[in-house]
């Protein structure tokens, strides 16, 4: 891959801005406010791409790049000391960046993979791994029984892992 | 060994109730090819991450790709630009010191909703146009006031939290999550766990779990509520089963902040409609119903006449 060549430099822009985006989504709690950091994340790579070796780990650099400007942005303001504080415990920032960049990337293919589940399997793993209900409130909420929460999760399970392959 | 029978297993061992001979059956599953036990770790990483699964979201990639290939402005506008960015923030620093009375942290929503954590974990979520301040220090109370719609998950603890929506209308809570609209549409609470007192015209109101409360011409309502899309911009998803098409479009409407206008001489069909739309635009939503109700209709900014649909 060849970061000065503006098609596989694209490549790399959409493997990778959405879950860079949602990254800084999750310290900066604010969409536009993640964008811009990613945007800007991008723009300095574009501009410095001929000062990047080849066989750098592009992955870690744009992670901890995006990391450092949200730090950078929670800091900014003492009006955002509230946010800072929070900011503080979020694993995020506290693990090793190639470990989150490797979880965001999972995610990302994971979201991408829900629109592959019957509206009702989805609806059961959206309720379940995203809305964070039990099979319980599920069953009570969708009036059907726990066993078949149980089937449209492992359903949902064995689609997500084809096409996750 | 049954596909559905390992898919079982492997649900059990991420939701942490595996057995002892689940793990007996697991490990050789994974023997069986390094990309079983890839999966298995990719799933182990991120299937604890309920509240980022949560708000993951589809951030607009075009649109960011044209503001990073965007030509540079020339140096005098660059100038100008600063000059202007100066001053606008002169001013700002002026207000903010002198004028307003400030609040400790204050979040504001414009055209997308917001996910904001407060200094005692707890989370709330804006939906657009809504804005949160944070009143005191959370010594005693946690105070904070709301001038929108937001939904509250609030963390546990010893502390009162209380929204203010006017001076005499709070909510108080001490560890739950609800949903408190207050908009421009009359006061409208729903509570999704645990229990709250909503405080109006000088008395308390509980609501437990599964209960709301409405505002109507001045009275108070207390109600219980199924409506599941009543948090779409928290989950970013509108989930219908059955559901009449009137009550579709208004879902729809409120989430996307549109409104569906019927054309002259058309009638809504009474037909029902079944989906789960995740992280969805507006326009392949209404391609979907294209489809499925031979939708045709025209678009005038937030308003969208229905010229034809059919069951």
């Amino acid at each position: 891959m060849d970061i000065t060549n503006k098609s596989d430099f694209r490549h790399i822009f959409d493997q990778y801005y959405n879950p860079l985006c949602n990254f800084a989504f999750h310290i900066v709690h604010s969409r536009s406010v993640a964008e811009d950091i990613v945007q800007d994340v991008f723009t300095r790579m574009w501009e410095k791409r001929n000062d990047i070796e080849s066989g750098q780990n592009l992955r870690g650099l744009l992670f901890t790049a995006a990391k450092n400007k949200a730090l950078e942005y929670l800091r900014s303001s003492s009006r955002r000391t509230a946010m800072h504080q929070a900011a503080n415990s979020l694993w995020q920032l506290r693990e090793p960046v190639e470990e989150v960049a490797h979880k965001y990337l999972v995610m990302e293919k994971l979201n991408s993979s829900l629109r592959h589940l019957s509206p009702k399997c989805r609806e059961v793993f959206v309720l379940h791994k995203m809305n964070g209900l039990t099979y319980s409130e599920i069953a009570q909420s969708l009036g059907i029984s726990v066993k078949t929460v149980e089937n449209h999760m492992i359903k949902a399970l064995k689609i997500l892992r084809e096409k996750l392959k | 060994m049954g596909s559905m029978d390992i898919n079982k297993i492997i649900l059990q061992l991420l939701n942490d109730k595996s057995g002892k001979e689940d793990y007996r059956q697991l490990e050789s599953w994974k023997e069986e090819t390094a990309e079983n036990v890839k999966w298995l770790e990719d799933m182990h990483a991120v299937w604890p991450l309920e509240s980022e699964m949560g708000s993951y979201q589809q951030f607009d990639s075009q649109k960011g790709w044209r503001k990073i290939m965007r030509p540079k402005g020339n140096r005098v506008l660059k100038m100008a630009a600063l000059g202007a960015a100066f001053i606008l923030l002169a001013t700002a620093t002026v207000y903010y010191l002198f004028i307003r009375e400030t609040p400790l942290s204050e979040f504001q929503s414009t055209d997308d909703p917001v996910n904001v954590a407060l200094m005692d974990d707890s989370q709330i979520w804006l939906n657009t146009q809504t804005r949160l301040k944070v009143e005191n220090d959370f010594a005693e109370v946690r105070l904070v006031s709301l001038s929108g719609e937001a939904y509250f998950n609030i963390a546990k603890d010893a502390r009162p939290f209380r929204v203010m929506l006017e001076p005499d209308v709070f909510v108080e809570v001490l560890g739950t999550s609800f949903n408190i609209d207050h908009s421009g549409n009359g006061l409208a609470v729903q509570v999704y766990s645990g229990r709250v007192a909503v405080h109006v015209l000088d008395r308390d109101v509980i609501l437990e779990k599964g209960d709301g409360l409405k505002e109507i011409n001045g009275n108070y309502v207390k109600f219980r509520f199924n409506d599941r899309n009543t948090l779409s911009y928290v989950s970013q998803s509108l989930v219908f089963e059955d559901t009449p098409l009137d009550k579709v479009l208004k879902d729809i409407g409120r989430h996307y902040k549109i409104e569906f206008i019927m054309g002259q001489s058309v009638l809504l069909p009474d037909c029902v409609f079944s989906s789960t739309m995740i992280n969805q635009s507006l326009s392949e939503v209404l391609n979907e119903l294209e489809k499925i109700f031979q939708l045709s209709y025209t678009k005038h900014e937030n308003r969208i006449v229905i010229d034809k649909v059919k069951c």
